[in-house]
């Protein structure tokens, strides 16, 4: 598949362009392309009318193309003026900070940018840390400047921040890319949009007075959802098992409150960014919430570690499987005994009981239809869904009661996503499923209820049945 | 546009020095104990101060360099045994071959500080693990020593005369050589380290290389360059340790714990919980003036293994508290 095709982007001098799409869609491959990251197969680039080739970071950077990506590439225990100038300081060998920290100084007065750049970067807030970025940048003389989803990590006062620097910026000539998902942002400080989906450019839109939300979200969908899931519960669902109250943590979001049953699959939708991610560790034990209580079973917890979640019949099957998922060279059956060692273990000096494992292992194995030729191969072989599978066999044989699923099928192929979603609907008939996902086809697909959550707010809970796709991305791109 | 970025700073301050200063405290209050707990003359003299700087003075040399090469990430834990081997080698050249020993001492060093090469090679270009790297060098570097010197400590006609005598054992004045040249290096190195755009480079490769990186430093050169940097020293260090009468094989043992001990503690002084230049000398002085307290006491060796033990402990706990509480940081708000 091919991630780009044949895309076509203008952007005018002193012109903030947003790019627009979903996960996927092709907007961070175009940026990779134009700072260095990754080379194009075809096409041109031109920069004041003049052909540019981008082959290296150098070469961006060269050009006067600089990218401010969401986790700022800084030294955090150096100052902000030591970052501004890192790598770019004068020829001589001996550096001189007075002149550093004056040079950075003036720039960021230059640019009527209001930040200490004595103070260290470790010590700064995350808004701070994206304009030093920015006049680093600014530092090399770039003229277009590539902002990859800025604001998802900020708060409104700091968004309000960061959109007053781009309007100065704006004013000296400076273009600005601006890679986002969020509607609103789009209506306050951007100029024109170029909608993405698929890998292609859709659309382009002058912003104007102001763009409909519901058109873009329109655009940005684009097909209608494929006849691609299990049937949906017809059950009546069960009372609460688990639910949360008032559930918080501080800079990802904030009063969160869900409630799991059985027989039912809730849906979490959110963009990346949103809180979902980090709503999916708390449920697990992994991040201490700020404020709110998990309710389990009418009981309320407070899980310390996610082994006093799995001891409490939670599991969850991570975002991200490869770091958080499984231990890549170890076995199938040791992986999936992994959370539950317990129940292959003797209880003298516990000792594993090889048959026992063995037999425990084969049996997931085929349950699941996990595509392996024994059960002694190394999870890194085998293929994306089959991970998945093998992560989601380790879940099963915890026999818990509430399994919380994140992202489950990123990187996973179409076969082996229809057996995942099979899974899934099998669980809920015993268990309560939570599905966290910034795929909305596979929420609404999937989900019995949907559950909306913007910029760590939950925007919407409702019958899934009793929404359309179209206004569940409304709620989750637009004004919080 | 005033939107409070200025974070307000008086209580900053306080805990600042506190926590940035809290080395010179210790040192002040073990200079206490000691002063009080013996009798008046034998610890807390002139002679005894300046005694206990040189020897400060003398294994910080040994162990500046290893101080960069752990703020930028890496470890060298061959040190100790490079310093065996020019300590050695230099021996067996002045006694068997017959050169002349300033010659013999260069000649030492400079074969010395080719291990620092060859582990900056091997991390740099092989991209491995320095940790890994320098256990194995420090390996050969040993029985090498321990060849050349068949097995045995060499003792060495010293000729009182020499450069590298004079600057190793001399005085000026009542001042010891050694104890001016440490600190001139310490104070060349310090500026190095802060106003240069080669010590900025060692402590931002250390903190994020991939920022490193994409700023367009260059990175295998520092590293290598470091690397030498590191050996040379202990190679240097080796030298001086033969210059006091005889060159053995297993001194690389002894200055193991104490060395990273110093480097540790002074991680804790004046740069937040990185090693650094002056830390380094400062935790060697703190070493240098409890062994020679505890010595006078009369307190058993194993007393003083345990409180260095203890000191490194310290030391690196403070260290990783102070990154820890950067890393929750981080966490929190990506």
């Amino acid at each position: 598949m091919q991630a780009l095709d044949n895309v076509e982007l203008m952007v005018k001098e002193g012109e903030v362009h947003a790019l627009l799409g979903m996960n996927g869609a092709g907007k961070s491959t175009l940026v990779k392309i134009l700072s260095g990251v990754y080379t194009k197969d075809s096409g041109r680039i031109f920069i004041d009318g003049k052909e540019v080739f981008i082959n290296h970071a150098q070469d961006a950077m060269d050009c006067g193309v600089a990218t401010v990506y969401q986790h700022p590439q800084l030294v955090y225990t150096f100052t902000g003026y030591e970052n501004i100038s890192l790598g770019e300081e004068s020829r001589s060998f001996v550096i001189n900070r007075d002149i550093m920290r004056k040079t950075a100084q003036e720039l960021a007065k230059e640019y009527r940018i209001n930040i200490d750049v004595t103070k260290m970067v470790g010590d700064m807030r995350p808004v701070e840390r994206e304009l030093i970025c920015i006049l680093n940048a600014l530092s090399k003389k770039s003229k277009i400047l590539i902002l990859d989803e800025p604001t998802s990590i900020l708060t409104e006062k700091e968004i309000e921040i960061l959109f007053d620097v781009i309007r100065e910026l704006k004013t000296k000539g400076v273009s600005i890319i601006f890679v986002t998902h969020r509607l609103d942002e789009v209506n306050q400080i951007c100029d024109k949009i170029t909608v993405f989906r698929d890998g292609k450019n859709i659309q382009s839109l002058e912003v104007g007075k102001g763009l409909d939300s519901s058109y873009i979200a329109e655009l940005m969908l684009g097909r209608k959802l494929e006849k691609f899931y299990p049937p949906k519960s017809t059950d009546q669902p069960s009372e609460v098992v688990l639910a949360t109250h008032g559930l918080s943590l501080e800079r990802r979001f904030v009063d969160i409150s869900l409630s799991a049953r059985k027989n039912e699959i809730l849906g979490v939708f959110g963009l990346v960014g949103s809180g979902i991610d980090e709503l999916s560790k708390v449920l697990f034990g992994a991040v201490k919430p700020s404020e709110g209580t998990i309710i389990l079973n009418g009981e309320g917890k407070k899980f310390r570690s996610p082994n006093d979640a799995i001891k409490n019949g939670i599991f969850l099957v991570p975002g991200d499987r490869q770091t958080e998922g499984y231990v890549g060279d170890q076995s199938v059956e040791n992986n999936i005994t992994m959370a539950k060692m317990n129940k292959v273990t003797y209880k003298i000096f516990g000792l594993i009981n090889a048959g026992a494992k063995k037999k425990d292992a084969l049996k997931m194995v085929e349950d699941l239809s996990i595509a392996t030729p024994t059960v002694k191969k190394v999870v890194a072989e085998l293929s994306g869904g089959n991970q998945q599978k093998v992560v989601v066999a380790k879940g099963l044989y915890t026999d818990a009661n509430v399994y919380v699923f994140c992202e489950p099928t990123v990187g996973v192929d179409v076969g082996a996503k229809y057996s995942i979603y099979e899974i899934m609907r099998q669980l809920s008939k015993t268990s309560a499923v939570i599905l966290i996902s910034s795929d909305i086809e596979e929420i609404y697909g999937m989900a019995d209820r949907v559950m909306v959550i913007n910029q760590g707010k939950m925007k919407v809970e409702t019958k899934t049945n009793e929404i359309t796709m179209n206004t569940i991305l409304v709620h989750a791109v637009s004004n919080a | 546009m005033n939107n409070g970025l200025q974070g307000n700073k008086g209580n900053d301050i306080i805990k600042k020095i506190l926590t940035n200063y809290m080395l010179l405290f210790i040192i002040a209050g073990i200079f206490i104990v000691f002063t009080i707990r013996l009798p008046s003359g034998s610890f807390a003299s002139v002679s005894n101060i300046l005694k206990i700087f040189q020897v400060g003075s003398v294994y910080s040399i040994v162990i500046l360099g290893v101080t960069w090469v752990i703020s930028m990430n890496e470890i060298d834990t061959s040190f100790g045994d490079v310093a065996a081997f020019s300590s050695v080698f230099s021996a067996v050249l002045i006694m068997q071959v017959g050169l002349p020993p300033n010659l013999a001492i260069v000649i030492a060093i400079l074969t010395g500080s080719l291990f620092g090469i060859i582990n900056g090679i091997l991390v740099t270009k092989a991209k491995l693990n320095s940790l890994i790297v320098t256990i194995a060098i420090s390996g050969i570097a040993k029985a090498i020593a321990y060849i050349l010197g068949k097995g045995s400590s060499v003792s060495v006609k010293q000729d009182r005369t020499q450069f590298f005598y004079q600057l190793c054992q001399g005085a000026t004045g009542i001042i010891p050589n050694i104890l001016i040249f440490g600190v001139i290096l310490v104070v060349v190195m310090i500026l190095i380290q802060e106003k240069t755009k080669f010590g900025q480079y060692i402590y931002a490769i250390g903190d994020n290389q991939e920022a490193a990186n994409v700023a367009g430093i260059n990175i295998t050169k520092i590293k290598l360059i470091v690397f030498f940097i590191s050996s040379f020293f202990a190679a240097f260090g080796g030298t001086m340790m033969m210059l006091r009468g005889a060159a053995m094989p297993t001194i690389g043992s002894n200055l193991f714990l104490e060395s990273f001990t110093k480097i540790f503690i002074g991680a804790t002084l004046y740069k937040l919980g990185k090693t650094n230049i002056l830390g380094t000398f400062v935790g060697a002085v703190l070493m240098a003036m409890l062994v020679n307290g505890l010595a006078k006491v009369g307190a058993p060796s194993y007393m003083q293994q345990i409180i260095t033990g203890i000191l490194l402990i310290f030391g690196v706990a403070i260290t990783s508290v102070l990154q820890r509480r950067r890393q929750r940081a981080l966490t929190l708000e990506e």
